[in-house]
């Protein structure tokens, strides 16, 4: 444990460099930049910028631009979140739900405050917690056999689409879509080339960022392009404004940041957001979606007021931000110990790490110990950075959201065009990524959860070739998925994922009652 | 909300079924196509994971087809008939277009002017009334990154005729 802290020390005296800390910088404010348009998210921007770190020559400043762009990147998202009403990504859907009542109710500035520093709170538990676990979780990392990492698969994908959105059939038809992309190109233990349909560009598979890209932006961008000319008309708040209209004694100080008793209510849901959202990022349940909404229902459930819910209580934006945040320390987790990324941003950052020929996995932390501490760090100095510089500018980001809608989705699928082209110099994948767009515009339509899509492309191949391996090893004997506990254990825990929803209707049921209390679900329609 | 609103919202949804439902008899067709002499359809094999998907997309496609008809998901066809009542169908299709000529003149007529060609033109499908300042932004769009990502990130995009 002593030598983690210490590893911790040294990673932060990696990055407290002048140099260092300019990059921390340029991430955070490229990221919050990028981040408050909607339809971009930290994932697309990355994948933007993932070209810039060939340039590099030391994996270490990369990483802390990407730290920065990604810490950045979620501060801008729930930046739109809470004065647009326009989530950037799903992750920032539970926020938008209070932070935009709070917003039109004049407390624009303390819904961004609550934010950034539950964000910052979030961050601090949540690089503890990665601290005290990474070592343990890379140890039993080291005993995982090919069948583990099958079941682990397994695992996400029944807690993903068990607890995403509300329909069983459409999270499952959703992970059904991402597998089949996900099987698309070369068989890496045969050689055969499956799914391309005679397209030789096809061969190398469907990089997940061209899924990310193509669901996220594409999608975003003409769903929203869609609705633009029958006036589906977004208000945008002026953070300082508002609060003057309002006749609220209690508020009318318009550069009221977190007065005392807003703070009071919101320590705590920070640190329960954070411990929701760490253990949910940590097992892989594909992103920050489930926690956000899970936080947003313990504060409704928990809160002293809960009248206040629906109309801007500070506790719904406290805890789903904080839950955002420590979700992604939990993701690191995997992606660190077990290489297995389960987001699509977690799954670009190992398409970086790939970049400098590193492999992360249990031996990462023994081999280039000291860039992971310094990754670790670097996110916790972008936090910093975010809380010191990003706050006060917050007028500056506003002036963002007025670009006018026409421009801001044509620039958007601008640069969701750039960001594949530069990334495979064709533009069959271009054609590809549109393709993909078309059907996440139609899922949004239906309702369809994109969460899903992305962790089946993402887990699919690794789920595959574990499988095969596992059953190859044992020379076809399936019971090699049932002989250590290991295995059985994570399966079960799959098998858990999936009845847990069913709980309440089946408890309505035992006890009597007629009608049963349905599913409990989390998603865009709860 | 009215029976016919309602009714509305249903036919989308099992466009959508149908939808997915082709996508899954594609791909099933497809994994039957998979080269694989050697292992057949062998659970180790390469054909055995996209057969699974292929196989629950088709199910999951036909079962959800099959709630539009019993017992219909209320909620969900009242959100698409919500979704259809703002949606304004001639600007995504033209979007897509635009997207599709951004594309087809991307290598001949090189990334800037693509891109400005492209920004003008979706920016007027959406609606923008103030084609001078679109056309401004556009150019600017298309020669900063061009010059930004060719320059500084040693991308190569494609130049055209001109260079740029």
């Amino acid at each position: 444990m002593l030598v983690f802290a210490a590893s911790l020390i040294d990673g932060f005296g990696a990055v407290l460099s002048p140099e260092n800390l300019l990059l921390a910088l340029a991430g955070v404010t490229l990221g919050t930049l990028v981040g408050v348009l909607p339809g971009i998210g930290p994932a697309l921007t990355i994948a933007l910028l993932l070209p810039l770190t060939f340039n590099f020559s030391d994996p270490v400043g990369a990483f802390i631009l990407f730290a920065g762009i990604y810490a950045g990147g979620m501060y801008g998202g729930s930046t739109t979140s809470i004065l647009l009403n326009t989530p950037g990504e799903s992750a920032s859907v539970a926020t938008a739900i209070e932070g935009f009542q709070m917003a039109r109710r004049g407390r624009a500035r303390a819904a961004l405050a609550t934010a950034a520093i539950g964000s910052f709170v979030a961050g601090t538990i949540g690089i503890v917690l990665l601290t005290l676990l990474a070592q343990p979780v890379a140890d039993l990392a080291l005993k995982f056999r090919a069948e583990d990492y099958f079941a682990l698969a397994i695992l996400a994908f029944a807690s993903v689409t068990a607890l995403v959105g509300r329909s069983i059939i459409r999270g499952w038809a959703s992970l059904a879509l991402g597998l089949l992309i996900g099987c698309v190109g070369i068989d890496q233990l045969t050689g055969q080339s499956r799914l391309t349909f005679g397209v030789d560009q096809l061969g190398n598979g469907i990089d997940i960022v061209i899924v990310a890209v193509g669901l996220f932006a594409v999608g975003e961008a003409l769903h929203m392009a869609a609705k633009l000319r029958k006036g589906d008309g977004e208000e945008l708040l002026n953070p300082d404004q508002a609060a003057e209209e309002l006749d609220d004694a209690e508020h009318t100080s318009p550069a009221r940041w977190l007065s005392r008793a807003d703070a009071r209510r919101s320590w705590r849901p920070w640190v329960r957001g954070a411990a929701i959202g760490f253990p949910f990022g940590a097992l892989p349940s594909g992103g920050a979606e489930v926690p956000t909404f899970l936080s947003y229902a313990t504060e409704k459930r928990l809160s002293k007021h809960p009248e206040e819910f629906g109309k801007g209580a500070i506790e719904g934006v406290a805890g789903p931000e904080a839950a955002n945040n420590a979700s992604f320390s939990g993701t690191l987790v995997p992606l660190l110990t077990l290489g297995i990324p389960t987001s699509a941003t977690a799954a670009i950052m190992l398409a970086a790490f790939q970049i400098f020929n590193l492999q992360p996995g249990p031996l990462l932390f023994t081999n280039d110990s000291e860039l992971v501490w310094t990754l670790i760090a670097s996110l916790y100095v972008g936090n910093v950075m975010l809380l010191l510089l990003n706050l006060p500018m917050i007028r500056i980001w506003v002036k963002v959201l007025e670009i006018p809608k026409q421009a801001l989705y044509s620039g958007i699928l601008v640069f969701a065009t750039l960001g594949v082209y530069s990334l495979s110099g064709s533009t069959v994948e271009v054609l590809v990524m549109y393709a993909i767009g078309v059907a996440g515009f139609f899922m949004r339509r239906y309702e369809f959860p994109i969460a899903p899509v992305i962790l089946g492309v993402i887990l699919g191949p690794v789920m595959e070739i574990q499988f095969r391996r596992a059953l190859t090893a044992s020379g076809g004997d399936a019971t090699v998925f049932i002989d250590r506990p290991l295995t059985v254990g994570l399966l079960s825990a799959a098998l858990l994922a999936l009845v847990l929803p069913y709980v309440p209707s089946i408890v309505g049921m035992l006890r009597g009652r007629r009608r049963p209390a349905g599913r409990l679900a989390f998603g865009e329609g709860d | 909300m009215t029976e016919r609103v309602s009714w509305r919202g249903v036919g989308g949804t099992r466009i959508m079924g149908l939808a997915l439902l082709a996508l899954g008899v594609v791909a099933l067709v497809a994994t039957t196509r998979i080269p694989s002499v050697r292992d057949g359809w062998a659970v180790s094999g390469p054909r055995f994971v996209p057969l699974v998907a292929s196989v629950m997309l088709i199910v999951l496609s036909i079962a959800f087809l099959v709630r539009t008809v019993v017992r219909p998901d209320i909620e969900l066809a009242r959100f698409a008939a919500a979704e259809a009542a703002k949606t304004h169908w001639p600007t995504p299709g033209l979007v897509m277009a635009a997207l599709l000529g951004y594309v087809a003149v991307l290598v001949p007529a090189g990334y800037a002017l693509a891109t400005a060609l492209f920004f003008i033109a979706t920016a007027r499908v959406l609606g923008s009334a103030r084609p001078l300042r679109d056309a401004l932004w556009a150019i600017v769009l298309g020669v900063v990154v061009s010059y930004a990502f060719t320059r500084w990130l040693g991308v190569r995009l494609p130049v055209g005729p001109w260079g740029v």
